[in-house]
């Protein structure tokens, strides 16, 4: 899952990537409302954290460009106007979710990962395919009853594809949703993390479960069940 | 007690009494009159009796046949008289009444009582009242009035007589217990009739005054914009009536600025916090490096700092300590260059993008603490919320002028930040916060130190925060 945060106080935005990045989200930040606004139209965003007063251009006028353009990104307002009014300004401007500051990280992260959910049209935080679960509000992967550890990338992309369950992803759209701009992306990082996906589940006694489809990408599918 | 019972009671208390003295007025005059006719029926009777008696050169005769006398007779219904003589011998009673039976009616033998009107006891038991006079008996018409020489004994030889003429007053009592209940009657239904009517007019004329009671008595915390209807007061409590709308208003305008400066306070204050509260939070969700606790608590501490500094602002102003800015003074166009030079510096921003138009030095007698906060945070909210760059800049100016030293930043700012700015057409109106330290803290601060700071949104969103410091600085604080 991909995040963008656009916050001007720089302890803050910083705190927030670094807590993200550890929960297993690609995390991009942006310190201006202008960078902030190229961010979210060039890139394929699962959450936005959108401050609300910011340089250069405010959240609200963010927001408003983001919908404009028909991004599917859930948008969370983070700001410290607390009345009904302001809360009410950022929803029906289009803001998915509202955070009044100061807030705890976990009721972000867990607001962060219901609005990644619903952006997938997964109510439920547990995913399944076959014998794998995946509890995307414990970042827990079993497979029957065992418990696979895995790294927080490769965790990223099993939960990706198990998002999109049954449909091919694509390479470049995994990368956009896996790696953030910090990260360095080589031609073959997919491929890479893939195979060491595939040998840790293998290793778990999971049956194959991540199939490639040439020229497409992969698709994460229990063909056992036809 | 209220004003409506004392007055009641006052009113009351006094009408009551006004009536009871009027009242035994009345009876005591009605008794005086009615005792002064009963007196003069007495006089008129002694009179009469008088002239009865002739003095024959010897003996006083009284030509009183009963059948003449009718209510000398002896009966239920009464009269008395008795008549004395003096005498060598002392005083002899010459005639009586036959209604006396031959009683007598002297007190023992102390001869006839004195002359007057008194009451007494009649012989048969009876209250009655009785007249004394002292007379000279006719001794002959003719001879007394034409010749008195002739008869041999002039007026000096008839002996001094006096009568006592004595009736009951069973009647005059009767009257005057009539007369008297009648008063008492009367005067009980005035002084009942005054009470109710005193209670409704004391009630009708404090109705002003209970219906303003009322209206004051309504208007709490949370209704303090309610006033006073003033034009439908009596013209005694119209003023009064005014002043505490008067009171309202300013107690109004003190909640407002109270909440809104509050308000700043509480925004400014929440954005440290959340710093804090996620840099530990993050920090503590997993096992972290030495390096990784050193970077947290140094970032955490400058957050602490801003913060503190934040604090100190907000006491300065609450505690309205502006005497420093009497005694020191501070060189605002340093002040500006260095803190447009910081702000730049650390947002990264173009140094093209700031303009300054400013004197090498000009001193202002302002706290420089308070001088840098106020400058500072007003070239942060325009870097910030400002819409600039080389061909838009921020331009700052510094000059010295009539009022003192004007500290102007002007700069464009988005649509959506002008909607956010207080209302121009109001001044005192509440500016949403989020400003840098807020122009709501910023204009306390301001105030608190003897200057002056306000802003103005043109058409073309062009925002200009000016700054002026008087050469001496009167300060008045107002939150």
């Amino acid at each position: 899952m991909r995040v963008l945060i656009v916050e001007d106080s720089g302890v803050l935005r910083d705190s927030l990537a670094q807590g993200l990045r550890e929960a297993g989200f690609a995390v991009d930040t942006a310190a201006d409302g202008k960078r902030g606004l190229l961010h979210a139209l060039t890139t394929d965003y699962d959450v936005i954290i959108l401050d609300w007063m910011l340089p250069g251009l405010d959240g609200l006028s963010i927001l408003a460009s983001v919908r404009a353009h028909r991004s599917r990104a859930a948008v969370l307002m983070l700001t410290a106007r607390d009345t009904v009014d302001d809360k009410v300004q950022g929803l029906s401007r289009g803001a998915d979710d509202y955070l009044v500051k100061p807030f705890s990280f976990r009721e972000l992260l867990a607001r962060v990962q219901a609005l990644a959910r619903r952006r997938h049209e997964a109510p439920s935080p547990v995913l399944t395919v076959g014998p794998l679960s995946i509890d995307s509000s414990a970042r827990c992967v079993r497979v029957g009853h065992e418990t696979v550890e895995l790294p927080p990338r490769e965790y990223a992309l099993l939960e990706y594809l198990a998002r999109r369950a049954g449909k091919p992803v694509s390479r470049s759209e995994l990368e956009e949703h896996i790696y953030d701009d910090r990260s360095k992306v080589f031609s073959n990082a997919i491929d890479s993390a893939i195979g060491t996906l595939r040998a840790r589940l293998d290793a778990a006694g999971c049956p194959p479960l991540i199939h490639t489809r040439r020229k497409i990408g992969y698709v994460l599918q229990d063909r056992t069940t036809g | 007690m209220s004003i409506r019972r004392q007055t009641f009671l006052l009113v009351a208390i006094v009408m009551t009494a006004l009536l009871t003295i009027g009242g035994i007025a009345l009876l005591f005059a009605v008794r005086s009159t009615l005792t002064a006719q009963f007196d003069d029926g007495l006089s008129a009777r002694a009179g009469a009796l008088q002239s009865l008696a002739r003095f024959d050169g010897h003996a006083i005769d009284m030509d009183v046949a009963g059948e003449a006398l009718p209510r000398y007779q002896p009966g239920s219904d009464a009269e008395f008289f008795i008549v004395w003589s003096r005498s060598p011998d002392g005083w002899r009673v010459v005639e009586r009444s036959e209604s006396l039976a031959g009683k007598n009616m002297a007190a023992g033998d102390a001869g006839p009582p004195s002359p007057g009107y008194r009451d007494r006891r009649l012989p048969d038991g009876r209250a009655g009242r009785e007249l004394v006079i002292d007379f000279l008996p006719r001794t002959d018409t003719e001879e007394a009035e034409e010749m008195p020489e002739a008869t041999g004994h002039d007026r000096d030889s008839v002996p001094q007589s006096r009568i006592l003429v004595a009736q009951s007053r069973a009647e005059l009592d009767r009257a005057l217990g009539n007369i008297t209940t009648w008063i008492v009657g009367v005067g009980a239904t005035l002084i009942a009739a005054c009470i109710v009517a005193t209670q409704w007019a004391v009630r009708r004329g404090i109705a002003p005054l209970d219906q303003l009671s009322a209206r004051v008595g309504s208007i709490g915390p949370g209704s303090l914009d309610q006033r006073l209807e003033v034009g439908s007061l009596p013209r005694e409590l119209a003023p009064i009536a005014a002043r505490i709308n008067d009171l309202l208003s300013r107690v109004d305008q003190a909640f407002a600025r109270e909440r809104s400066f509050t308000s700043a306070a509480s925004h400014e204050l929440r954005t440290p916090i959340s710093e804090l509260r996620m840099l530990l939070e993050v920090g503590l969700s997993r096992p972290r490096t030495p390096e990784q606790w050193e970077k947290t608590a140094s970032d955490g501490l400058a957050v602490l700092q801003r913060a503190q500094q934040l604090t100190e602002t907000l006491l300065r102003i609450a505690r309205n300590t502006p005497p420093d800015s009497l005694r020191e003074s501070a060189d605002v166009a340093a002040i500006l260059r260095e803190h447009a030079a910081r702000a730049l510096r650390l947002g990264g921003h173009d140094p093209g993008s700031l303009v300054i138009e400013a004197p090498d030095s000009l001193v202002a007698p302002i706290d420089p603490v308070v001088a840098a906060s106020i400058i500072g945070n007003l070239i942060e909210n325009a870097l910030r919320h400002g819409d600039f760059s080389r061909e838009r800049p921020i331009r700052c100016s510094v000059e010295s002028a009539d009022p003192g030293a004007i500290i102007t930043i002007t700069n464009q700012v988005a649509n959506r930040i002008a909607s956010e700015l207080p209302d121009r057409a109001a001044p005192e109106s509440q500016a949403r916060p989020g400003f840098g330290v807020g122009l709501i803290v910023c204009k306390a601060l301001a105030d608190s130190a003897g200057a002056h700071l306000s802003h103005e949104l043109d058409a073309g969103q062009t925002l200009r925060a000016r700054l002026i410091i008087p050469l001496q600085p009167a300060p008045t604080f107002q939150k």
